[in-house]
């Protein structure tokens, strides 16, 4: 099957004037509450592309490549994506009908290659149903293939929702793919995300940071991440809440490319967004996750106090640890916040050796 | 204006009691008993006021606990600098006077002070306030020269404050008519100084100070009485073998805890003989009393022995180090540890002593403020207290969702009640210390008052006066200690409790296999989010759970709050009544004291003692625990398996292997919920069964006591006990443990209704009586197994509604029976008679509604009517119609209706039920039936709610007229304002809904925004809601709660009109709500009282006399046009064009035609 190239998609087809609430994501109810979320989208293919050039990241993908890509809208990131890869399949999820006729249009151009499903691709039972009508299928990497690459066969994309959505779905995707779950169960599954302002600066943050939170210790712990897209003002947000910038200020990912600020490509509200790589390490048999998760949790409760004063978090009696992990090499006069990735596991490990640990705290077993 | 204010501004925050500035505020509790009579105009306070106090302590009422807490440490130059700091936000208050004479009392009791810069610091103090001094105080500068000045002197300063007195108009009897402060020595002493002429006094005023007496009849008179009082103490022996007696028989427990009394009862004279002797009580009770006072005093200390005791029986015991098996022996350690913390503490503390200014946020001065309030008590106390207090927030059950959510305690909930644990003990202390100086004032005058017939009348006379003052005087208020103080000290208390609380752990090390132990902390303070907010929890080792829940025999029983031994105090007054060294206040209210202006008014006009009488007859009532049920539950607990509402000491847990690299992470989402379900049961399991070991243990304790609960009520006049945890308002279990201690013989009907109340347990209800002791009779085999073999045979017990009451009535059945003469067996269970639907009675009658009162058995019915059946009936056709029209959602529900599907949701109907709960309710009854697909039910549930609510109001349709009269009306209330306020431009709504209850019991709705404030502790940071009475109401939220609560004022005054008729009669009586019980053999005369009562409660025109009372109350209130617009309220032509108009109260909905009186004959009104 020949290979031909999606035109490139200009800002009269993709404004936002020419759909009707073209950032409304019709998100899967839970509760009364969930009202449609607002998903902003990228309109300006130039940036899209010169980012994937400079990620060299067609080397590390098969022709057999799956891309599935979550909320595409006007299909801006899916042409650059497909005239990039040049994917055997690209699976385009889409629930909001003001953009099903453009992306069917882009469709009929790819022989097949690209195919829109109109569902809802923030509900995870989308997913599996993918897989049970074979309309993804994909190989499953064994354990020595994820130590030697990421998988090269799958990639998935997203443009994320802004808020609390956005928020919910990147740590749940960071979590998934640390865990092996979810397109993670088939390996080292890499994931681009456009990701807004306030998830950005959540996932972003690394040690020394005030705002420090789970989702940024488990994406540093289990996962290679690049910047591909940032700007100065997300930069900007960042260290604000670093404390002390000399010492921490290295630990933060640069961006590859950075567009001026007052470039404006995504609608229909730009927030300073960011492109992300995210690429699962190798997965860490000697760790247990679910007690990472709670050291971690319990920690971070109480950030910015002191590891030696707030061990008790992990439960009565805890601060008996102190002397294994100072001699693990772990400074207890720091706190929570400037403790590295490899300082929880450090902890992890030795919480999970201690004969008193509490079985009705979250465990793998009660 | 501004300082009238202040002024008001600090009576509120004072708890004064009387509110009455130029018209502001009033307080009204009169009950409209006719329509003629005067109504007091209620005004709500401003909001405004509330930023006019910007003290450094931020809150007024901090302040003046500092200062209580300062003159009670002795520490007078602080407590005099803020007592000048009160002094100006109080200026011309003569509430002021009680503080200033509270410190002058102090000063001089203790000693160390120099006489004229005492009068200087108070002249100052007065002068900030603006007063000129009362008598009171002159006779304190009276007693000081009395004291500091040489005879020699010729007394130069108490000349002057006498001149300086008469220059004021005063005149010096007065002061010397103070007997409170000055003896008859000191006051003779005064009159000789002063040269005043003896002949100028009065005889009474020459008996009052001490002179001897003239008139010798009278003399010999009281001689007698004298010599009767006297004669009283020498009963005390008499008693006193039967007393050791009872000691020795009594349950381990008590008797540990009575230890102190044990060591007195050798020398009667150490007895509490003067306080017995004085009470109103039989002379056979004057022994328990003592016994009831000494075990209110010393609990503390008792319970420190206790724990000394088996850790010193443990360290014998166990060889050279103490085991940790016995619990009591851990806290011991813990105490020894604790108290030294307390006392490194409080030195740690004097080192802030002179830095006065709070100011929160500055943790040096934070813990200034926190140092006079701990030194109120011993660090002994307060190292016992906040153990006791920890380990009763882990091992008693206040709120199942609490302990599912956390598996600890909330901090926020601790740091409180630790505090007020405090608070309590040192009120405690007072109450025994203004006691003993009480009675010493007697005593050194006794002999001299018994043989003075006028002295005796006057020292009677004001001994009354005492009794009875409330106001004016000072005295240290209930919950006096802002929460402010209570959270601080708390948590200073419970960051070195933390500290303190260690515990060895044995187990195996992993690696090399060995036997090992470890101490480490027993409670770690964690974080957990709690409905999205970050909360602090206290969380206990499992370990320590398990011991405290394995052992049946430790000692936990909380030393306040238990059952009393002898009949609790009357209820004379709001705050007097119950305990005799705590004080309780008649309502209970949370934090909002509003009300308690409102029953203090009531109280001193005399209106509620119909109330206190009924309160005290309940208290009255004396129980035992039942041996039968309690050796059962005992073999339950000691076998260690779950059983009925009884947990299994160990929960198995079963859950399966977690799915780990799910596909769908749906899959890990509900293997989590799983896991969490299954911890959270099985912490529940573990909190239950210490909460059952603590009830179990109390009953222990008290196995052959007879014993008392005294009562209080919620703001609605609801009775409950206030002994917490066992007492017959709890659940099956409680109830199952407690028996009347006075039997009564069964009588001629005494074993029928006993198996009418058998079958009621086992929800066999809705049958008429004779098919209900058909039940029993047809069962009897079954009774006797269940009686013989409780726990080897069939347990049939079992299978009732409510099991452990159940095996109490089969119990006494079974040997009644078989005593061959049932009708002189002497029965102790008391029988439950309950009210159908109570609620929906009371609105029945309200509206003389004859179909609803027919449902509700108003009206005499063959069988007893099921409300719930007729409202599913009226369901299920519905549902039949719909479904012909071809509706899908009725055809699918038509055969999944029955009686059990409606039932919670009619019966919380009439107490205010929204839709969501009904539609949770309705969810839950449907899930239980298990042919319903999951994603159907909030459907099916949506659509049930509509079908049931409009069944309901068709069947009740007067009902839901006046339910939503009174909503209305109290809605439009919350949103009007006096008329003169409307001129000032106040728009926040401000006035609550108040009523006044038949037998005069003051309510306002307490429902109202009030803010949050952050207090910085040592722990954590806690949020605590300022109970304002000036914050703005929340109209929804009180007419919302307005029938409801309405009804529960109605059906507690029921109740208290029954219990005054079963006094009368001579009835046993007790109940929880609406449901009444007594002795078999009294059943029928019970029966006909409450139905006299109820009919007597209605026949009181009680909808106009609410409509009356409205009027009167809002008199000149305005509202907005808007509102009344939307109300259809009349707007007057004047009125058109105007934003406010004035609020007029809506005309009651109409009356149907049911005559009341048919209740007397009907025969399942109460079954």
């Amino acid at each position: 099957m020949s290979f031909r190239l999606l035109p490139k998609r200009k800002y009269d087809d993709v404004k936002a004037g020419n759909f009707i609430n073209p950032g409304k994501v019709q998100l899967a109810k839970n509760n009364r509450k969930d009202k449609p979320q607002s998903s902003p989208y990228l309109i300006n293919q130039d940036l899209m592309d010169k980012a994937l050039e400079a990620s060299n990241l067609k080397q590390q993908y098969s022709p057999n490549l799956t891309i599935v890509e979550m909320a595409p809208a006007a299909g801006v990131m899916s042409t650059s994506l497909y005239n990039y890869f040049k994917p055997k399949k690209h699976i385009l999820l889409e629930s909001r009908d003001t953009f099903f006729d453009p992306l069917r249009k882009l469709s009929n151009q790819t022989g097949g290659r690209m195919q829109l499903i109109e569902k809802e691709g923030f509900k995870w039972s989308t997913y599996s149903e993918l897989i049970q009508s074979q309309i993804l299928q994909a190989t499953r990497q064994s354990e020595e293939e994820q130590a030697a690459s990421p998988h090269q066969e799958l990639l998935f994309a997203a443009h994320v929702p802004i808020h609390y959505y956005g928020l919910l779905f990147t740590s749940q995707i960071v979590e998934y793919l640390a865990s092996r779950d979810w397109l993670g169960y088939y390996g080292r599954v890499r994931v681009l995300l456009w990701l807004p302002r306030s998830p950005a600066i959540t996932i972003l943050t690394s040690q020394g940071f005030r705002n420090r939170s789970m989702t940024a210790v488990r994406r540093e712990a289990f996962i290679d991440t690049r910047v591909l897209v940032g700007n100065q003002s997300i930069h900007d947000g960042l260290m604000k809440r670093c404390p002390s910038k000399p010492k921490y200020s290295q630990y933060l990912p640069k961006p590859i490319i950075q567009p001026p600020d007052e470039l404006k490509f995504m609608e229909p509200l730009h927030d300073g967004h960011i492109l992300v790589e995210l690429t699962p390490k190798p997965f860490d048999n000697s760790l247990s996750l679910s007690l990472f998760t709670q050291v971690i949790k319990g920690l971070l409760y109480i950030s910015r106090g002191k590891l030696k004063d707030s061990l008790e978090l992990l439960g009565a009696g805890a601060t008996n640890l102190i002397p294994a992990i100072r001699d693990a090499g772990v400074d207890v006069e720091l706190p929570n916040f400037c403790l590295s990735a490899e300082d929880f596991k450090t902890i992890t490990r030795i919480y999970e050796r201690w004969p008193l640990r509490d079985p009705l705290k979250e465990d793998e077993c009660v | 204006m501004f300082s009238q204010r202040q002024l008001q501004r600090c009576l509120l925050r004072t708890r004064f009691c009387r509110v009455n500035v130029r018209g502001r505020r009033l307080i009204q509790t009169e009950s409209l008993q006719s329509a003629e009579e005067n109504v007091n105009v209620y005004k709500p306070i401003l909001p405004s006021k509330k930023y006019e106090f910007k003290i450094n302590t931020d809150q007024k009422s901090e302040m003046v606990s500092l200062y209580e807490a300062c003159v009670f440490t002795n520490d007078f130059v602080r407590s005099a600098q803020l007592l000048g700091r009160i002094a100006g936000y109080n200026a011309m208050d003569e509430n002021m006077y009680p503080y200033i004479e509270l410190y002058l009392r102090h000063l001089i009791n203790s000693g160390s002070f120099t006489l004229d810069s005492m009068i200087r610091t108070t002249r100052a103090i007065l002068k900030k306030s603006k007063l000129p001094g009362n008598s009171t105080i002159y006779a304190y500068y009276f007693q000081a020269a009395l004291l500091k000045e040489a005879e020699e002197s010729g007394y130069p300063v108490l000349h002057r404050m006498a001149v300086e007195w008469r220059y004021r108009k005063g005149r010096v009897v007065d002061i010397l008519s103070q007997t409170s402060v000055l003896n008859s020595e000191q006051i003779q002493k005064i009159i000789r100084i002063l040269n005043i002429p003896l002949e100028s006094l009065s005889s009474n005023q020459l008996a009052l100070f001490g002179f001897q007496p003239s008139n010798l009849a009278e003399k010999d008179t009281v001689r007698n009485t004298a010599e009767e009082e006297e004669s009283q103490p020498k009963a005390v022996p008499a008693t006193e073998h039967v007393y050791i007696d009872k000691i020795k028989s009594k349950g381990m427990r008590l008797s540990a805890l009575l230890k102190s009394l044990n060591n007195i009862s050798v020398s009667p004279e150490n007895l509490p003989v003067d306080e017995v002797s004085l009470e109103k009580v039989p002379s056979s009770e004057l022994v328990n009393l003592a016994r009831q006072k000494l075990l209110e005093k010393s609990a503390v200390a008792s319970a420190i022995d206790l724990w000394k005791a088996e850790y010193e029986d443990t360290f014998h015991r166990g060889g050279a180090l103490p085991k940790n098996k016995e619990a009591s022996a851990l806290f011991y350690q813990w105490y020894t540890e604790l108290k030294e913390m307390f006392n490194q503490e409080n030195k740690r503390l004097d080192a802030f002593y002179h830095r006065i200014e709070t100011n929160a946020g500055n943790p040096y001065i934070a813990e200034g403020f926190c140092g006079p309030f701990l030194k109120l008590l011993k660090t002994e106390k307060l190292a016992a207290l906040t153990i006791i207090e920890v380990i009763r927030s882990i091992s008693s059950i206040s709120s199942q969702e609490e302990v599912e959510e956390t598996h600890g305690v909330l901090i926020s909930r601790l740091t409180d009640a630790v505090g007020r644990s405090f608070e309590r003990e040192f009120l405690s202390e007072r109450i025994q210390v203004e006691e003993r100086e009480g009675k010493l004032r007697i005593r050194d005058n006794l002999k001299y008052v018994f043989n003075n017939p006028r002295a005796f009348r006057a020292a009677v006379k004001e001994l009354r006066r005492n009794a009875d003052e409330n106001d004016g005087k000072w005295k240290h208020a209930l919950e006096s200690w802002p929460r402010y103080v209570t959270t601080k000290i708390g948590a200073i208390a419970v960051s070195l409790f933390l500290q303190a609380a260690k515990m060895d752990i044995k187990f195996k090390r992993p690696d090399t296999g060995d036997n090992t132990k470890e101490s480490v902390f027993a409670f770690a303070h964690t974080y957990q989010y709690i409905h999205g907010r970050k909360s602090g929890v206290l969380r206990p080792r499992v370990e320590l759970l398990k011991l405290i829940a394995s052992e049946f025999q430790n000692p936990l029983i909380h030393p306040q709050m238990l059952p009393m031994l002898v009949r609790p105090k009357p209820w004379v007054q709001w705050d007097k009544g119950g305990y005799y060294y705590s004080r309780e206040s008649i309502i209970r209210l949370k934090g909002c004291t509003e009300q308690l202006d409102y029953v203090k008014e009531a109280s001193r006009k005399g209106h509620l003692k119909k109330v206190y009488n009924a309160l005290s007859a309940l208290g009255d009532v004396d129980w035992r625990v039942n041996r039968f049920t309690f050796d059962v539950i005992v073999k339950i607990w000691n076998l260690g398996e779950g059983m009925l509402s009884i947990p299994p000491k160990n929960v198995e847990v079963n859950l399966p292997p977690y799915p780990k690299q799910a596909l769908n992470p749906n899959d890990r989402v509900a293997w989590y919920s799983l896991r969490d379900k299954l911890s959270r049961e099985k912490a529940t399991a573990h909190s239950q069964r210490c909460d059952f070991n603590y009830k179990l243990e109390i009953a222990n304790s008290y196995l052959n006591e007879r014993f008392y609960f005294p009562h209080n009520m919620d703001f609605r006049g609801r009775v409950y006990p206030i002994s917490a945890h066992l007492h017959h308002v709890n659940n099956d279990f409680c109830r199952g443990l407690l028996e009347f201690a006075e039997g009564k013989p069964l009588g001629p009907n005494g074993l029928s209704w006993l198996k009418v109340h058998l079958a009621n347990l086992f929800g066999i209800s809705k049958v008429d009586y004779a098919s209900r002791q058909k039940f029993v009779d047809d069962n009897i085999e079954q009774v006797f197994d269940s009686y013989d073999h409780p726990l080897e045979g069939r347990k049939w017990w079992t299978s009732a509604e409510d099991p452990f009451q159940a095996l109490a009535a089969i119990a006494e059945i079974a040997r009644a029976t078989r005593s061959g003469n049932p009708e002189n067996y002497v029965c102790h269970v008391p029988v439950q008679q309950d009210g159908t639907c109570n609620g929906l009675q009371h609105y029945a009658a309200l509206g003389r509604d004859p179909d609803g009162a027919h449902e509700v058995n108003l009206s005499p019915n063959d069988r007893p009517k099921d409300v719930y059946d007729a409202v599913a009936k009226i369901v299920i056709s519905r549902l039949e119609q719909e479904s012909a029209k071809g509706d899908e959602l009725a055809t699918a529900l038509k055969d999944k209706i029955d009686r059990s599907v409606v039932k919670p949701t009619v019966m919380t109907n009439v107490y205010g039920v929204t839709y969501v709960g009904a539609k949770n309710q309705i969810i839950s009854q449907l899930e239980k039936r298990g042919d319903i697909p999951k994603d159907m039910l909030n459907n099916y549930s949506s659509y049930l709610t509509k079908m049931v609510f409009r069944a309901l109001r068709a069947l009740f349709e007067r009902a839901h007229e006046i339910q939503d009269w009174l909503s209305t009306c109290s809605y439009l209330i919350s949103n009007s304002l006096p008329a003169e306020y409307i001129k000032e431009g106040h728009k926040d709504k401000l006035t609550p809904t108040i009523w006044t209850t038949p037998l005069g019991f003051p309510i306002i709705q307490p429902y109202r925004n009030f803010k949050k404030r952050q207090v910085q502790t040592n722990l954590q940071s806690v949020c605590i809601e300022d109970r304002d009475r000036v914050a703005s109401v929340e109209p929804r939220k009180q007419a919302a709660a307005f029938p409801p609560n309405f009804v529960h004022s109605l059906d507690a005054t029921h109740l208290f009109m029954t219990c005054l008729k079963a006094k009368e009669a001579k009835i046993t009586f007790a109940s929880v709500h609406d449901s009444y019980w007594t002795h078999a053999c009294d059943v029928e005369q019970l029966g006909s009282l409450l139905r006299q009562a109820f009919v007597e409660l209605h026949s009181q025109k009680i909808m106009e006399k609410l409509r009356n009372e409205f009027r009167k109350r809002y008199k000149n209130f305005m509202i907005s046009k808007d509102i009344a617009r939307r109300y259809d309220l009349f707007i007057s032509s004047e009125d058109a064009d105007k934003k406010w108009v004035p609020l007029k109260i809506p005309l009651l909905p109409s009356q149907g035609t049911f005559d009341l009186t048919k209740v007397l004959e009907s025969k399942y009104f109460f079954s």
